[in-house]
């Protein structure tokens, strides 16, 4: 047996981080323009949104390796304009967990909108807000708790991710290998000792986090996940 | 929780620099390899300045990764097919060359057994590494074939991405029998488990290493450690594995 790293929870600690401030700024717009559009194109874009519910990781692992390669063209763009490899890298890891984790940000703050009155949505027309301002100060703010709700579930579910990490991630140590990769590696490496203790703070991590997250909804009248 | 969440980031992102102060290796090594070279590893951080990353997985999939553009600086393979294709491909930055041999063997959770055919009849499951990815799966197909076993064991075959996740099955004794590396029964874990029988008739397999284009590390660090690894200390680690030198 080799000694502990903790190195790899401190990068899926960033990742996560990361992946969720990153989906925070990018949802409010996108959950905008899905909220106003009209119910069948409305449809698609949720279907597109929650693919990476069902979709194998190892599709999305597939997909992101072509698009992330040098020759592929997202790949071939960052080597020109920012001199940055995206494939085994963790810019790549990033791109990889912003689209894996993408429904769990946006998909309860959804369900939450559509719960609420129209009269809310009415009554911030008629005293002459806009589209956005409606959803910035009055539609967002009462669904507070599942924004909460949907920046925790990202954080614990970029954590565990694991498929398109494996495919597009390398295991590089301090680069890629976080921790559900370094378990994996612990395993096949027969330190068992190592992995033991990888897995049980993984372990304790999401049960703290889901006992959290029904903590807090059993204060709440409506259910969130 | 955005502001914390910032902080992390402003974090996250001014401390990489603070390790990489150091030089630093970044080895690809084929799965059978990587008990001696961590041991190598070991020995060359204790006596230099700079320090290996070891990213171990089949040779099949590591040359994948360096065609994908994988950041490794060497890539050392458990064949010669992947490092030529890898040299084909303008990925290194010259020929490769054999650096130890390794060979094939069988292991058994029975303590005595005649003859490896008579336990391949007998065994319910046996673990192989993937022969598309990893040379030592490719050299026990070619084994079995040759013997013409292939087509009687075939249905009691289960595949490990590569050696290490055979002998994680033979650890486990998720398996009754199992084509690893030489190196395997040296590993704590498993040697003290069932019986370990070299193939018979299965050339010894030459290992080769490749120096890639993509390194990023100095040359004065890649020499050091090439250096390293034809000295007796190195040498005597891959001995001890059960490796021969060329």
């Amino acid at each position: 047996m080799t000694d502990i790293e903790w190195s790899p929870f401190w990068l899926s600690f960033k990742l996560a981080s990361i992946t969720t401030v990153s989906l925070f700024l990018i949802s409010t717009p996108l959950i905008y323009s899905i909220y106003f559009h009209s119910k069948s194109i409305r449809t698609v874009l949720k279907a597109i949104i929650s693919l990476p519910l069902v979709l194998p990781p190892t599709v999305l692992g597939y997909y992101l390796l072509l698009l992330l390669r040098p020759e592929g063209w997202v790949g071939q763009l960052s080597q020109q304009w920012f001199d940055t490899r995206l494939v085994f890298s963790f810019s790549g890891l990033v791109i990889g967990s912003i689209i894996f984790s993408l429904p769990f940000m946006v998909n309860p703050i959804l369900s939450a909108l559509e719960n609420l009155p129209d009269n809310y949505r009415e009554a911030a027309y008629t005293l002459g807000k806009s589209r956005w301002n409606t959803l910035i100060y009055v539609l967002l703010p009462n669904v507070k708790s599942s924004l909460w709700v949907g920046g925790v579930m990202t954080f614990a579910h970029t954590i565990g991710e694991f498929g398109v990490i494996l495919m597009i991630g390398g295991s590089i140590p301090d680069e890629t290998r976080v921790a559900s990769i370094a378990i994996y590696n612990e395993v096949e490496m027969l330190h068992y000792a190592n992995a033991n203790i990888y897995a049980a703070i993984l372990l304790l991590f999401s049960f703290i986090v889901l006992i959290l997250v029904y903590l807090y909804q059993n204060q709440r009248p409506q259910g969130v996940i | 929780m955005i502001r914390f969440a910032l902080l992390f980031l402003l974090g996250g992102f001014s401390t990489p620099s603070a390790f990489s102060q150091e030089e630093n290796l970044k080895i690809a090594v084929a799965s059978n390899l990587s008990a001696p070279v961590e041991r190598i590893k070991a020995l060359y951080e204790e006596d230099f300045e700079s320090t290996l990353t070891l990213i171990v997985a089949s040779s099949g999939k590591l040359t994948a990764q360096i065609t994908n553009g994988a950041p490794y600086d060497l890539f050392m393979s458990a064949d010669m097919k992947y490092p030529e294709k890898v040299y084909e491909a303008g990925l290194a930055q010259q020929k490769p060359t054999i650096f130890v041999l390794g060979t094939l063997h069988f292991w058994t959770i029975r303590s005595e057994i005649n003859s490896i055919d008579q336990q391949l009849r007998k065994a319910r499951t046996i673990a192989i590494a993937q022969p598309n990815l990893a040379p030592y799966g490719a050299e026990t197909r070619r084994w079995l074939q040759k013997q013409e076993l292939w087509e009687e064991v075939k249905d009691k075959l289960v595949y490990g991405e590569n050696i290490s996740q055979v002998n994680q099955y033979i650890a486990t004794k998720t398996v009754v029998a199992g084509f690893t590396s030489n190196s395997a029964q040296r590993i704590e874990a498993i040697s003290q488990k069932g019986s370990w029988h070299e193939v018979p008739e299965a050339p010894p397999l030459p290992h080769g290493m490749v120096l890639l284009r993509n390194a990023e590390a100095s040359q004065f660090a890649i020499d050091q450690f090439l250096e390293f690894m034809i000295s007796p200390v190195a040498q005597k680690v891959f001995q001890d594995f059960g490796y021969q030198l060329p």
